[in-house]
C-alpha cells in the first residue's frame, strides 16, 4: 500500500457494492420498523384508559386519552425524591466505576504483569462464586455501611465483566508499539496509561461509563437490603412497589384501597417505563460521540 | 521458561509495582466484598436457620443437592433452563454483531443514529411491560398478530398455551429488547478500525463485502469471541422474572425453569440453604462449561478470557 | 371570636363522651396510660400508598393512650423477606414486629425463644378489653391464636366482618337471565344452560350475539382464589376448597377424590362448548380485568362485582347466587373461615424488662377498647385533632339514618382513604384491634360496599362451612416438609388440570395417571401431615 500512487478520489463504487448498500439500508430500515412498533404501544398506552390497553384496542393512536398515568407519576412525592437519589449515585457511582476499571483494566491488559495469570483467575472466580446475601451483608455490616447512602457507590465498584471488556479493547485497539515508544521516551506505567493509552480509549470509557450508568440507574437489591431510610431509596423501588404492587388479598372491606392501588399500577405503569427511561435515553447521544470512525489516525506511524 | 531464581522474582515484582497500584482498589474490593463472604457458600451444606448464625445451624451434607436432583422436575428444570439459553445464544447472539456491521456501513448520519437509538431503546422497557405487552399482542381474542392472522384467512392461535410456540416467543422477545443494546459495544469495537484499511482495501478492488468480511470482522472478533465464551459460563442462568411472568399452567412443560422453581419453593418460608445448594449447582456446571470453551477457544484463535 | 368560643365548647363536649368512655373501662386498665412513656422499636413491611409512618397520627393516638411509643422502621415491601431474615441472621431485630411474621417465622423464632410467648400476660387482669370481646364475640379466640407447642407468639386482632369469612364472591348477570329469558341458575345443569344461553343469544342486547363472555377468570390454583371461578362450580360437587380440606375430621386432597372427575367433565365440557372463556388459562389479570369493566362476563369470581367494572350501572346487574347443588351432590355449602385474626404484635426478646412487656400487652388491650378500635379502624374524629379539627369522621342525617362521614383536605388528597394512608393511619392488617366492637354502623344503602355485604349475607352466609381452618398451624418441621411435597405436587397437578380441562389430555386416562402421579409425589405423607395437625387442632376446640 504505500508504495502506491495515492489517486485523486475513491473508485467509483460497482454495481454489485451499490446493491448491497441497498440491502443493508433496506434490511435497517425493516428492523427500525420492526422495533419501533411496541415501543410506539408504550407511549401510547401511556397516555392511554388501561381497560383499552388491556383488551387490544390500542394501535398506533392513543384511545381514552389522559396524563392520568403520567400526572400520578410526578404527583407521588416519592417517586421524585427516587429520582433526585438515583441521579445522585448514577453520577458518582459512574464516575468511580469507570476510574476504578480502567486502571484495573490496563493492568490486566499488560501480559508482561508479573501473577498476570493469578490475578485474572482471582478476579474471574468472584464471577460465579460467591457467599449469598446474608454473609455479604454481614461483612457489609462489619464495615459500618449499613443505611448509609454511600453503599450504593461502593457496592458494584467494579463488574468483573466490564473489566474483561475494557481489557480486551485495551488489547486489541492499542498497539504495544505505542506503548513501547513511550516507555522508551522515559514514561513509566502511570505515565503510559495517562499519556498513551487514556487518550485513545474514548470508545471504551464510553462504554464503560454508559454500562455502569444503566446498571445504577436500573439498580435496586442493594438499595432494597442495604438501606432502611426510604428517603435515601432510589427510583426503581418506588417504581417496583407501585408497578408488581397488584391484587394483594386484603381483608375486611379495604377494597376500596385495593381498587385503587391496582387501578394507579394498571395507569402508572407505562408512563413510569417512559419517565424513568428519558434519562438514560437522553445520554446515549453524548456517548455516541465517542463512537467516531479512525480514533487512532494518524496516531501509527508509518 | 526460566528458572526463577529469587532475584529475578524481585526484580519481575519491581518491574510491576506500579501495576499493582493500579490495580489495587478492584482487588482490595473484591477481597472485602466478595472473598470475605464466601465462607457462606458452606450455607449449602447446612439446614441454615438465620437466628443460629451460620457456624451455629446444623449440617446437612448433600442433602440439599440428594433432594434437588431426585425431585421429578429435575430433568425438565435442566432441559428448559439449558435449553432456553442456547436458543437465545444460536439466535440472539450474531444478531447485534450483524446490526453493528450494517449500522456502520451506513453514510448518512441520521438515519444511522435514528435506527440506533430505536433498536437500544426497547432496552429499557421493563421486564413487567415486555411481558404484559407480549399476553396483549398475542391475545387470542384481541391480539394484533392475531388479528394479522384472521385477516390473513386464518383462525386465531393461542401461542402463549402452545409449548411449541413459547420458546420462539421467549426467544423473539428477548431479541426484541437486547439487539440495540448488545452491538452498542461491537459498533464501539468497529470505531477502531482504521478507515485507512478500508480505503487501501477499496482501492485495490476488494468489494463492500469483502471489506466487512476481512476488515471489520476480525476488528470486532475478539470481542465477540470473549462475549461469547461469558455467555457460555451463565448457560444454567435464566433469569426469573421474565420466564414467570410469561409462565402460565399450560406451558409449564416448557417454561418451567430452575429460578421460577427456586421462586416457588422458597415462598413459604426462607428456604436458604436449598436455594443456596442449587445455586452452587449451578455455578458449578457454569464454570466446567466455561473452563471448556475458553480452552478451545485459546487453542483455536488465541483469544481466551485467562 | 364567637366562633373560637363554639369550637372551644365544641371540643369539651366531644372530650366528654370519650372521658366517659376511659372511665368505664374496667379495673387493671388505670395504670395504662399514666406514667413515663416508653419507646420500642417495631419494624414493619410498608408500601408506597403508605406515608411516613413515623410522622402518622396513629403513633400519636397511641402514645397518649397508653405511653407506648413506636419507633417505625418501615421496610419496602419487595425486600421485606430479605431484610427480615437479615434482622434475624444478624441479630438486628427491632423490640416489635407487627403482621409481617409468617406462622412459620412465628414457629420457629419462637421456639428458639427469640419470639415471646405471650399467653401468660393474657389474663383476665392484664387485658381485660380482650377478655371481653372474647367472651361476647368469639369464646375460642385465646386458643386460636396458639400455636402447636401450646405458646402464643402473636397477639392479633379480631374481624367481625361476617362477609369477609367468605372463601369466595360469585357475580352472575342477572339482568341478562332476564334478558335471555332464561332463569337465574339453582343447579350446575342450570348453570350451563345459562351460559349457553349467554353464548348463543344476545345478552347485552346490543345487537351482536357473540361478543359476550359466559364465564371468565384467570386460572391460577396455587395463588389466589378469587378469581378462578372453580369455587362455586365445585361447591355444586361437595367440595368447598380447592385442594384439600376436612371432610368429617378426615383429611382429603380433592384432586385425588372421585368426584373430582365429574368436576373436570364438567368443566371440560364447559371449556369444549365455548363457554368458558378461551384465554381462561394465559391472559394477565389485567386481561381478564378489561373484559370484566367492559361489562361483557356473564359470570365471574371477584371480590366484589364493582371492583374492576366503572359503570354503576352495569355492576348493578350483577349479583350472587345461593350455593349450586347438582346431581352429585344436594347439599349447599359455601366455603367460609372459621375466624379473621387480622393484625398482630409480636415481642422479641430484645424487651427484657417484664414491666415493659406487660405495658405492650396493655397497648394492644388498648386496641381491642372501643377507644382504641375507633381511632386504629376509623381515624381521628372531626374535631379531635388539635392540629387539624376540620379532618376526620362525624355523623350526618342522611334520609333519617345517621351515616358516618369522612371530612379530609381535598386540595392535597382525592379521597379520605389517600388522607389516612398518607398522614393518618395504615389499613386493616397492622394493628390487632377488635372490628368487632363497633359494627353498628348505620349503613348507607346506596354504596357499593352495602351491594357487597348484601349479596353475601343474603346467599352466601346461610350455608358457610370451613372446610379448611385459617387458624391451624405447623410446626417449622411440618411446615419445610409441606412446602417441599407441595412444589412438586402442585405443578405436576395444575399441569394435569389444565390439559384435561382443554382437553388435550383425554379424561379418562388423565385422571388415573393424576391420581398415580399424585401418589407418587408423595401425597400419602403430604395428607399425613395435614391430618396431624387438624388432629392437634382439633383437640384445643
Amino acid at each position: 500500500m504505500t508504495g502506491r500512487h495515492v489517486k485523486l478520489g475513491l473508485p467509483k463504487e460497482s454495481l454489485g457494492d451499490r446493491a448491497v448498500s441497498f440491502l443493508i439500508q433496506a434490511s435497517l430500515a425493516v428492523v427500525a420498523l420492526v422495533t419501533l412498533f411496541p415501543l410506539i404501544f408504550v407511549v401510547v398506552a401511556s397516555m392511554s384508559d388501561p381497560v383499552l390497553v388491556n383488551s387490544g384496542k390500542i394501535f398506533l393512536r392513543p384511545k381514552g386519552f389522559n396524563l392520568d398515568g403520567y400526572k400520578a407519576v410526578f404527583e407521588n412525592s416519592w417517586v421524585l425524591i427516587g429520582y433526585r437519589n438515583s441521579m445522585i449515585y448514577t453520577l458518582l457511582g459512574t464516575f468511580l466505576n469507570v476510574i476504578v476499571t480502567f486502571m484495573a483494566s490496563y493492568a490486566l491488559s499488560r501480559k508482561d504483569m508479573f501473577g498476570h495469570r493469578a490475578i485474572t483467575i482471582y478476579m474471574l472466580f468472584t464471577m460465579w462464586f460467591g457467599g449469598g446475601l446474608i454473609p455479604t451483608f454481614l461483612v457489609v455490616n462489619k464495615t459500618g455501611l449499613v443505611n448509609k447512602p454511600v453503599v450504593m457507590v461502593i457496592l458494584g465498584l467494579v463488574s468483573i465483566y466490564n473489566c474483561i471488556i475494557c481489557r480486551s479493547f485495551i488489547q486489541s485497539s492499542i498497539p504495544a508499539e505505542l506503548q513501547e515508544a513511550a516507555r522508551m521516551d522515559g514514561c513509566n506505567d502511570f505515565g503510559i496509561l495517562w499519556k498513551v493509552v487514556f487518550p485513545l480509549s474514548g470508545p471504551v470509557l464510553a462504554i464503560l461509563a454508559l454500562y455502569y450508568a444503566l446498571g445504577h440507574w436500573n439498580g435496586y437489591f442493594n438499595a432494597l437490603i442495604y438501606l432502611d431510610n426510604r428517603n435515601y431509596q432510589p427510583l426503581q423501588i418506588f417504581l417496583r412497589e407501585i408497578l408488581i404492587e397488584n391484587s394483594r388479598v386484603v381483608l375486611d372491606g379495604d377494597l376500596e384501597a385495593m381498587v385503587r392501588r391496582t387501578q394507579m399500577a394498571q395507569v402508572m405503569k407505562y408512563s413510569l417505563i417512559v419517565v424513568a427511561s428519558l434519562p438514560m435515553l437522553a445520554i446515549y447521544p453524548f456517548v455516541q460521540k465517542f463512537f467516531v470512525k479512525g480514533v487512532l489516525l494518524g496516531s501509527v506511524k508509518g | 521458561m526460566r528458572s526463577l531464581r529469587p532475584e529475578t522474582v524481585a526484580a519481575r515484582l519491581r518491574h510491576s509495582w506500579r501495576l499493582y497500584v493500579l490495580l489495587l482498589p478492584a482487588v482490595l474490593y473484591l477481597a472485602v466484598f466478595h472473598y470475605a463472604p464466601i465462607f457462606g457458600l458452606q450455607i449449602a451444606f447446612k439446614d441454615f436457620i438465620p437466628s443460629l448464625g451460620i457456624t451455629g445451624s446444623p449440617w446437612a451434607g448433600l442433602k440439599h443437592f440428594r433432594y434437588f436432583i431426585s425431585s421429578p422436575q429435575f430433568p425438565i428444570l435442566m432441559r428448559n433452563t439449558v435449553l432456553l439459553n442456547v436458543y437465545s445464544l444460536a439466535f440472539g447472539f450474531p444478531l447485534p454483531i450483524l446490526l453493528a456491521l450494517m449500522l456502520n456501513e451506513t453514510r448518512s448520519v441520521w438515519f444511522k443514529k435514528t435506527v440506533q437509538n430505536i433498536t437500544y431503546a426497547p432496552h429499557f422497557v421493563s421486564t413487567v411491560v415486555l411481558c404484559g405487552m407480549t399476553v396483549i399482542f398475542l391475545s387470542p381474542s384481541s391480539g394484533i398478530v392475531n388479528v394479522l392472522l384472521q385477516a390473513l384467512g386464518m383462525k386465531p392461535v393461542n401461542f402463549m398455551i402452545k409449548e411449541q410456540s413459547w420458546r420462539t416467543i421467549y426467544v423473539v422477545t428477548g431479541i426484541w429488547k437486547d439487539t440495540g443494546w448488545a452491538s452498542i459495544i461491537y459498533l464501539a469495537a468497529l470505531s477502531g478500525v482504521d478507515p485507512q484499511l478500508h480505503e487501501a482495501a477499496h482501492m485495490d478492488g476488494a468489494s463492500r463485502l469483502q471489506r466487512i468480511r476481512y476488515i471489520n470482522v476480525p476488528g470486532i472478533l475478539p470481542t465477540a469471541i470473549l462475549l461469547f465464551i461469558l455467555d457460555c459460563g451463565q448457560i444454567m442462568s435464566v433469569g426469573f422474572e421474565k420466564a414467570y411472568l410469561l409462565q402460565n399452567s399450560l406451558n409449564l412443560p416448557v417454561s418451567e425453569v430452575i429460578s421460577t422453581y427456586v421462586y416457588k419453593t422458597g415462598v413459604l418460608g426462607a428456604k436458604f440453604s436449598y436455594t443456596s445448594a442449587i445455586g452452587l449447582f449451578n455455578s458449578l456446571i457454569n464454570v466446567t462449561l466455561l473452563l471448556i470453551v475458553n480452552r478451545i477457544s485459546s487453542r483455536a484463535s488465541n483469544v481466551a478470557l485467562f | 371570636m364567637k366562633l373560637e368560643i363554639v369550637k372551644r365548647m365544641c371540643l369539651v363536649f366531644l372530650a366528654i363522651p370519650m372521658i366517659a368512655v376511659c372511665s368505664g373501662k374496667p379495673e387493671g386498665q388505670k395504670t395504662a396510660g399514666s406514667g413515663p412513656v416508653d419507646t420500642f422499636t417495631l419494624m414493619l413491611s410498608t408500601d408506597s400508598t403508605l406515608g411516613d409512618w413515623n410522622k402518622m397520627w396513629c403513633l400519636d393516638v397511641i402514645e397518649k393512650a397508653t405511653k407506648v411509643r413506636f419507633q417505625v422502621n418501615a421496610v419496602s415491601k419487595e425486600g421485606w423477606e430479605e431484610k427480615k431474615n437479615l434482622a434475624f441472621a444478624t441479630g438486628n431485630y427491632p423490640d416489635t414486629f407487627l403482621n409481617n411474621l409468617t406462622d412459620t417465622d412465628l414457629a420457629t423464632y419462637g421456639g428458639q425463644g427469640i419470639i415471646r410467648q405471650l399467653e401468660k400476660y393474657m389474663t383476665k387482669e392484664t387485658m381485660p378489653g380482650f377478655h371481653e370481646v372474647m367472651e361476647k364475640s368469639y369464646p375460642n379466640l385465646k386458643a386460636s391464636m396458639a400455636f402447636p407447642d401450646g405458646h402464643i407468639y402473636s397477639f392479633k386482632g379480631l374481624s367481625g366482618s361476617e362477609r369477609e369469612f367468605a372463601l369466595s364472591r360469585f357475580w352472575i348477570n342477572k339482568a341478562w337471565a332476564a334478558n335471555l329469558g332464561v332463569k337465574v341458575p339453582a343447579t350446575l345443569d342450570e348453570f350451563h344452560d345459562y351460559l349457553k344461553a349467554v353464548k348463543t343469544g344476545d345478552a347485552n342486547k346490543d345487537g351482536k350475539t357473540d361478543d359476550e363472555i359466559p364465564l371468565g377468570g384467570k386460572y391460577n390454583p396455587q395463588g389466589d382464589s378469587f378469581f378462578d371461578c372453580f369455587i362455586p362450580i365445585l361447591t355444586g360437587f361437595g367440595l368447598s376448597e380447592r385442594r384439600y380440606e376436612a371432610v368429617n375430621g378426615k383429611v382429603q386432597y380433592n384432586p385425588a377424590t372421585k368426584v373430582y372427575k365429574e368436576f373436570l367433565t364438567y368443566m371440560n365440557k364447559l371449556y369444549r362448548e365455548g363457554l368458558i372463556d378461551p384465554e381462561y388459562f394465559s391472559q394477565t389479570d389485567d386481561q381478564r380485568k378489561a373484559k370484566q369493566a367492559q361489562g361483557k362476563v356473564a359470570a365471574f369470581t371477584d371480590y366484589a362485582a364493582w371492583l374492576s367494572i366503572p359503570d354503576e350501572k352495569v355492576w348493578r346487574q350483577y349479583g350472587s347466587i345461593e350455593p349450586m347443588t347438582s346431581a352429585f351432590n344436594s347439599k349447599k355449602i359455601w366455603p367460609a373461615k372459621d375466624a379473621i385474626l387480622y393484625g398482630a404484635l409480636a415481642i422479641t426478646n430484645k424487651v427484657k424488662d417484664e414491666a415493659k412487656i406487660v405495658k405492650l400487652m396493655k397497648f394492644a388491650d388498648w386496641c381491642y377498647s372501643t377507644e382504641g378500635t375507633m381511632a386504629l379502624w376509623r381515624g381521628p374524629e372531626k374535631g379531635s385533632m388539635a392540629k387539624a379539627p376540620d379532618y376526620g369522621w362525624y355523623f350526618e342525617d342522611v334520609n333519617g339514618a345517621s351515616l358516618r362521614k369522612y371530612a379530609f383536605p381535598t386540595d392535597k388528597y382525592k379521597n379520605y382513604n389517600d388522607w389516612l394512608t398518607a398522614e393518618i393511619k395504615p389499613g386493616n392488617n397492622y394493628w390487632p384491634y377488635a372490628g368487632t366492637a363497633s359494627r353498628g354502623d348505620a349503613t348507607d344503602k346506596t354504596t357499593s360496599s352495602y351491594h357487597l355485604t348484601e349479596n353475601i349475607v343474603t346467599y352466601n352466609l346461610p350455608y358457610y362451612h370451613v372446610g379448611w381452618p385459617v387458624t391451624i398451624r405447623f410446626t417449622p418441621a411440618e411446615s419445610e416438609r409441606l412446602s417441599l411435597i407441595r412444589t412438586d405436587l402442585e405443578a405436576f397437578v395444575e399441569q394435569m388440570e389444565a390439559q384435561m380441562i382443554i382437553g388435550e389430555v383425554d379424561l379418562a386416562s388423565g385422571f388415573d395417571a393424576m391420581v398415580k402421579g399424585c401418589e407418587a409425589r408423595n401425597l400419602k405423607e403430604y395428607l399425613e401431615v395435614l391430618q396431624k395437625a387438624y388432629d392437634r387442632y382439633s383437640k384445643t376446640k
